[in-house]
């Protein structure tokens, strides 16, 4: 099983079109976690669903994560996994200024060696992200952020890498090569 | 300059507001879109984009930053405290090459920042992409 988690921020939504461009339906499981208001949570996923082949889920508590599926966390929640298997929606206070907090996705990852988790951070302000692909790479996962000279807005992606734990700096183009490469993996 | 406007009364359809002090970003702005089928409303402070939402404006919103009395950021925060954010895309429009905020709790309100000077092309691809997201 693969678990990808995408954080992205002001900026990151091009970004997303570009990646997810006629991506096929993937082995690996992937959150979104986008900030956003709740009421742009929905457009953004019919957008993606028209864009690739993924089913393109808003999920609730208690959803179950599944191969194929790109998991769109909802504005004002946060998206907790639960032992790498479930959705928890929690709306509890906000992480770094925002809800959903990528970071808060980021911690609920589990250790598990039959799983492999990945993240990417795209263009956003701040921090956000950051501490969360630091504990990622602890725990084992492989950590990627957008290259910042690609980024709309830098902070997040730069503060990602100042924590000395990110395995590679992509383009948007080489984003979406590594996302079509896991389909070709199997 | 008035406010430009090729809109109807339709409340259900999603249009484009530009919020800039500056008159030549105005004009430009609005003569790209000026034939499109959707409204172009321009306004020339936080306060006419406000007065403009108040009166049922949905779409796209490129926001300048730098703007005598309310600026681009103050006005994003007035956007939010009166519950206007549910129908619209906010972009920021801004010269500054490193943009960034100190509010740092509007962010998640904001979904781009588009830099001027702007390449034609790539304006209009993006608030075309923002319309389409809307619908």
């Amino acid at each position: 099983m693969k678990i990808l988690i995408i954080g992205s921020s002001t900026g990151g939504p091009r970004i997303l079109f570009d990646i997810f461009s006629e991506i096929p339906k993937l082995p690996i499981s992937i959150i979104l976690v986008q900030h956003m208001p709740q009421s742009t949570t929905p457009r953004l996923a019919r957008r993606l669903s028209q864009i690739c082949k993924l089913d393109v889920i808003i999920p609730e508590s208690g959803t179950k994560l599944s191969p194929g599926c790109l998991y769109v966390a909802p504005g004002d929640n946060h998206l907790i996994l639960v032992n790498n298997e479930r959705i928890l929606l929690d709306l509890s206070e906000k992480v770094n200024y925002v809800r959903p907090s990528i970071d808060v996705t980021l911690f609920s990852l589990k250790e598990n060696q039959d799983i492999q988790l990945f993240g990417i951070i795209l263009s956003g302000m701040g921090n956000d992200g950051a501490e969360g692909m630091a504990y990622l790479k602890s725990i084992g996962g492989y950590t990627i952020v957008q290259d910042p000279g690609s980024c709309i807005i830098k902070s997040m992606p730069e503060s990602a890498l100042k924590t000395g734990k990110i395995d590679a700096v992509f383009t948007p183009g080489q984003i979406h090569d590594f996302l079509s490469g896991l389909a070709k993996k199997g | 300059m008035e406010c430009l406007d090729n809109q109807s009364s339709d409340q259900d359809i999603y249009g484009l507001m530009v919020v800039d002090d500056d008159d030549d970003i105005l004009f430009t702005v609005y003569s790209l879109f000026k034939k499109r089928q959707f409204p172009v409303l321009l306004a020339h402070s936080g306060q006419e984009c406000l007065n403009l939402l108040e009166k049922g404006f949905k779409g796209v919103i490129l926001m300048d930053i730098m703007m005598p009395g309310m600026d681009g950021w103050e006005t994003v925060e007035q956007i939010v405290n009166h519950g206007y954010e549910k129908n619209l895309i906010i972009s920021m429009f801004t010269a500054k090459d490193i943009p960034d905020t100190p509010l740092d709790h509007l962010k998640e309100y904001v979904l781009d920042y588009i830099t001027k000077p702007f390449e034609p092309k790539d304006l209009i691809i993006l608030v075309d992409d923002y319309l389409e997201l809307l619908q």
